[in-house]
């Protein structure tokens, strides 16, 4: 094992706990559960991208973190809430394919994206693991909006993948 | 092998157990706006059950009698082999961390004939249940138990919580999270939580835990109680020692320190037990494989993920 | 100078027209905003072709022969739907099936879809280029959804899911193209994604990330040129449109995404060599003749007939882009351009039809040449034009991808390619054929050719009918040079 180097760690850390919460997502069939575990999401990113900027010395990510937060942590939650409010959708989600074979899929999608990642990172000191998270969390995101019928529970997949993308970006 | 630890650890297990539980509950009451049961309440319930008579059904056989007995201490075993205040854990037997899984299975499985031999209906749905859950939740915590073990490179708690303890960012990788978030999961299936089951009602028709055991009383209802809330115990103690060792003293000597560490990180993880229960609603009993399916599929990534990343 | 006014120029038009209330000056801005265009088009085609390369903004904007050719398509397509425009919305405007504020939305939302589909021709960065690709998506969405119907919602929906999706992938590439060069770069990484800065240092680019960039951005970009098995928005989107705007995606917006394709590709051969992102290109531009194919034979809607032989088009370009050496690529720019000046035809044609009939189906519309004679004739013609028979100019570069097959190897392929290419041109003649010369319904309206549609139609038959026999030497010299920057590479 490498000398852990603490920011690193916890950088890997918070990306990681994205792909657990995406799991997650994927695991269970209420909307406004999934909208929040989108913001719970959405500030891990926020968080990670203020770590970058803390560990790496980048202080301009220290505004991306905050735009993050506030956009996608709190006002997009929000405004998505209200919506299903508004509108009235029938709570439980009903996707094509059920949770637990869609959790095995994503599974799968994780470990593909540890492989395609592998040979990118061999000998990169930073960011390896990030990238291969970043590509399954899209991945996931992708199978997300396939299996998920209505309007609002698709473009909350879609932002999802957003997140992923995000999180390869800093990668 | 040292006697005084093993008595003050059972000691600890037994008496901080229904604490647990009472707080637990109490928690749960304050953040619903009732007044919930005062904390110590678990321990009167016990003393209560103790003084009371039994009624046995006449067609119940010895394996009735045995279970509470078989459960109370195969748990209280269990209990002993986990680092609780120290990093080394009294009792160390072959297999370590398997033995704490096997034994637990063991008190599972005479609960589950305990259930069914009085032949009554919700027992019999009730060890039904208990064991269908049980098929996916215990591969799920062995594959979690696994990725900690390949860290440490042993599957002796003892070995793990050193590890764990003299490399603590090496805990924080990818593959703890996720095993650390199936074992939670499975935590809370295991002590009957509320995504899994209700552990307030004898009411529901969906009731798994408290259904095997509605045919118990008096003595032995309060064995299997306390055996509950020791494997609750437990469980909790496992997630914290083994994923944040920090601060858990390598030796007997400081008990003490041991002790009140020990107690804050219960206090955080039993506090996210209740924030759970308090946010989410029961799931139909279909819908409960669901979830712990989650928290293999997260397990198996977990010990994946220990070759896979770097 | 001339790429700045080039974009200034649609974007400002785009403002003033959300400004101006008055519909006949709305036209009047639209048409004469393409009729510049067309002529900064030429010039800069003629510039590039004297000097090389313009470049402006301290590298910002860039182009080449490449970059205009895809301008010039670009000017050429937008004039042609501004004017068939008028009368087409004139008529809707007459009937009520729209409203003034949509009609003023088509005149404000196209010109900013023009800009949008320059800018990704003129950006050098290819992140300025991705947000152009990007625009054009959000400009072209609330065009599909112009009509408010159900269909037409749900089409922009589609488009729009499915486009983000490929976009989010073409994203993915892009990063991980600068993360794959930002090593060779060396002092240029502060403009690491600056194509003319990445194409002169590509061969020290890391191999793995590359082959994934290449992938993410094949199938991101894919998506929008409709490219199968990402087209599945097209048949929707090119069928719930208004006909001019239908005209500048089927004829805009994939050269738009072709051309991101062909810079990647570039990029990717001259670093893997050709073989990698050669063969991928293959594999999907021959899937998607194929599977537009039966489609096509199937269909009963004259308007998705025309997306099922827009996504043949992409795969054919693609392919030839794929079998590669000079007269693959040559192959692919002749393509790109004889499609782009045909297909507009196509879709006037259908729209006269769908909006004389009052229906998109085949089934209802048999023997328009009787009621509306022009545009079934020219429809006729355009079928032949665009299913690649002689004389027509799409055979010669149908002709030369194949020969580039052939003289690649791609025996395989070949085959392939021409039994998609036979049987999308018998589905097509089958339809086209009932639909102008079958016996027609006793309940047909009589018709009336507009002026200002059929203006529009008889300008796209110029080069449709010159081409085939003459192709202007400048315009060749521009497609011969931008084959050198693709097969130059490899």
């Amino acid at each position: 094992m490498n000398p852990p180097d603490p920011g690193t760690q916890i950088i890997t850390l918070l990306a990681a706990a994205m792909l657990v919460v995406q799991l997650l997502m994927v695991a269970q069939r209420m909307l406004l559960t999934n909208i929040h575990l989108f913001a719970l999401q959405s500030l891990l990113l926020g968080l990670a991208a203020a770590a970058i900027a803390f560990f790496q010395d980048v202080p301009h990510l220290y505004f991306m973190a905050m735009l993050t937060i506030a956009g996608k942590g709190i006002a997009l939650p929000w405004f998505l809430h209200r919506l299903v409010r508004r509108i009235g959708i029938e709570q439980e989600m009903h996707p094509w394919i059920n949770p637990p074979t869609a959790m095995i899929l994503c599974g799968a999608f994780t470990l593909v994206g540890y492989l395609v990642a592998r040979p990118l990172v061999l000998g990169a000191r930073q960011g390896a693991n990030v990238l291969s998270i970043a590509i399954a969390l899209v991945l996931i995101g992708f199978f997300l909006l396939i299996n998920r019928r209505r309007a609002v529970t698709q473009v909350l997949a879609l932002l999802c993948a957003e997140n992923g993308l995000l999180d390869q970006l800093r990668g | 092998m040292n006697p005084i630890a093993i008595i003050a650890q059972t000691l600890l297990l037994l008496l901080l157990a229904p604490l647990l539980s009472g707080l637990i509950k109490n928690w749960k009451a304050r953040l619903q706006n009732r007044r919930g049961p005062p904390v110590w309440q678990p321990y009167f319930d016990i003393a209560k059950f103790l003084r009371k008579d039994m009624v046995v059904s006449e067609h119940a056989s010895w394996i009735f009698l045995a279970t509470p007995y078989v459960l109370f201490l195969s748990t209280l075993t269990a209990g002993l082999m986990v680092p609780m205040v120290t990093a080394q854990a009294p009792l160390s037997l072959f297999g370590g961390v398997l033995a704490v899984v096997g034994l637990m299975a063991l008190g599972r499985f005479f609960l589950a004939l305990g259930g069914l031999d009085p032949a009554s209906a919700f027992g019999g749905m009730g060890s039904s249940r208990e064991m269908t859950l049980a098929a996916i939740a215990e591969p799920a915590m062995m594959l979690a138990i696994f990725t900690v073990a390949i860290t440490a490179g042993s599957t002796n708690l003892s070995r793990i919580a050193e590890t764990s303890l003299a490399t603590p960012l090496n805990f924080l990788s990818p593959s703890h999270v996720l095993a650390f978030t199936a074992l939670f999961i499975v935590l809370l299936a295991e002590t009957g939580r509320i995504p899994v089951d209700n552990p307030a009602t004898h009411l529901e028709l969906t009731m798994i835990h408290e259904a095997m055991v509605l045919e118990y009383s008096g003595r032995y209802l309060a064995l299997i109680e306390w055996a509950s809330s020791m494997k609750q115990l437990i469980l909790m103690t496992l997630l914290c020692n083994v994923f944040f060792a920090a601060g858990l003293p390598a030796q007997w000597p400081d008990v003490g320190v041991g002790l009140i560490v020990l107690l804050a990180k219960l206090l955080v993880l039993a506090a996210a037990v209740v924030l759970i229960e308090f946010t989410n609603a029961k799931l139909r009993l279909f819908r409960v494989p669901d979830l712990l399916s989650a928290a293999f599929v997260l397990a198996a990534l977990a010990l994946i993920s220990t070759f896979i990343f770097t | 100078m001339i790429l700045l006014i080039l974009l200034l120029l649609p974007l400002l038009a785009g403002l003033a027209c959300f400004a101006i209330r008055s519909p006949r000056v709305l036209e009047w801005v639209n048409v004469s905003l393409a009729v510049f265009l067309c002529a900064l088009a030429a010039v800069l085609g003629q510039r590039i072709i004297a000097h090389g390369p313009i470049n402006a903004f301290d590298d910002f904007l860039y182009a080449d022969a490449l970059s205009a050719l895809v301008v010039g398509l670009t000017a050429f397509v937008s004039l042609v739907s501004a004017i068939y425009a008028v009368g087409y919305f004139r008529r809707d405007l007459a009937s009520h099936r729209i409203t003034a504020a949509q009609f003023h939305r088509y005149y404000a939302l196209t010109p900013l879809f023009i800009f949008a589909m320059l800018l990704v021709a003129l950006a050098n960065n290819l992140g300025v280029m991705w947000v152009a690709i990007e625009g054009t998506t959000l400009a072209s969405v609330l065009l599909i959804a112009f009509y408010n119907e159900k269909t037409s919602l749900e089409a922009a929906w589609k488009y729009i899911i499915i486009g983000s999706v490929g976009i989010t992938l073409a994203l993915f590439g892009t990063i991980l193209t600068y993360y794959a060069a930002s090593e060779a770069l060396g002092p240029h990484a502060g403009h690491g994604l600056h194509w003319s800065v990445l194409i002169a240092h590509a061969g020290q680019f890391k191999v793995e990330a590359m082959r994934l960039a290449f992938v993410l951005v094949l199938v991101g970009y894919g998506t929008k040129a409709g490219l199968a098995p990402m087209h599945t928005w097209k048949p929707d989107a090119y069928a719930e449109a208004p006909v001019p705007a239908a005209a500048l995606l089927g004829a805009g917006v994939i050269n738009c995404a072709l051309y991101g394709i062909i810079r990647f590709h570039a990029l990717a051969a001259q670093c893997l060599g050709h073989d990698f992102s050669g063969n991928l290109l293959v594999f999907f531009g021959v899937a998607s003749i194929l599977i537009a194919a039966p489609f096509v034979i199937v269909q009963r809607n004259f308007r998705r007939l025309l997306a099922y032989s827009s996504i043949d088009h992409a795969g054919i370009m693609v392919a030839a882009l794929g079998f590669g050496g000079k007269l693959g690529a040559l192959a692919a720019l002749l393509h790109m351009l004889f499609h782009a000046v045909t297909k507009p035809l196509a879709f006037f044609c259908a729209g006269n039809v769908q909006q004389h009939f009052g229906t998109p189906y085949l089934r209802k519309v048999t023997g328009a040449i009787h009621t509306l004679p022009w545009t079934a004739a020219l429809f006729l013609m355009v079928t032949f034009a665009m299913t690649g028979s002689p004389p027509f100019s799409i055979f010669q570069s149908e002709f030369t991808a194949l020969s580039a097959a052939l003289a690649a190897g791609h025996t395989w392929a070949a085959v392939l390619f021409v039994i998609g290419v036979v049987a999308i041109f018998a589905g097509f003649l089958v339809h086209i054929s009932k639909l102008t010369l079958g016996t027609p319904r006793h309940d047909a309206p009589p018709g009336r050719e507009c002026p200002w549609k059929l203006g529009a139609m008889l300008l796209v038959c110029v080069p449709v009918l010159a081409f085939g026999f003459v192709l202007p030497e400048p315009i060749y010299r521009l497609i011969e040079e931008a084959a050198l920057l693709i097969g130059g590479a490899s």
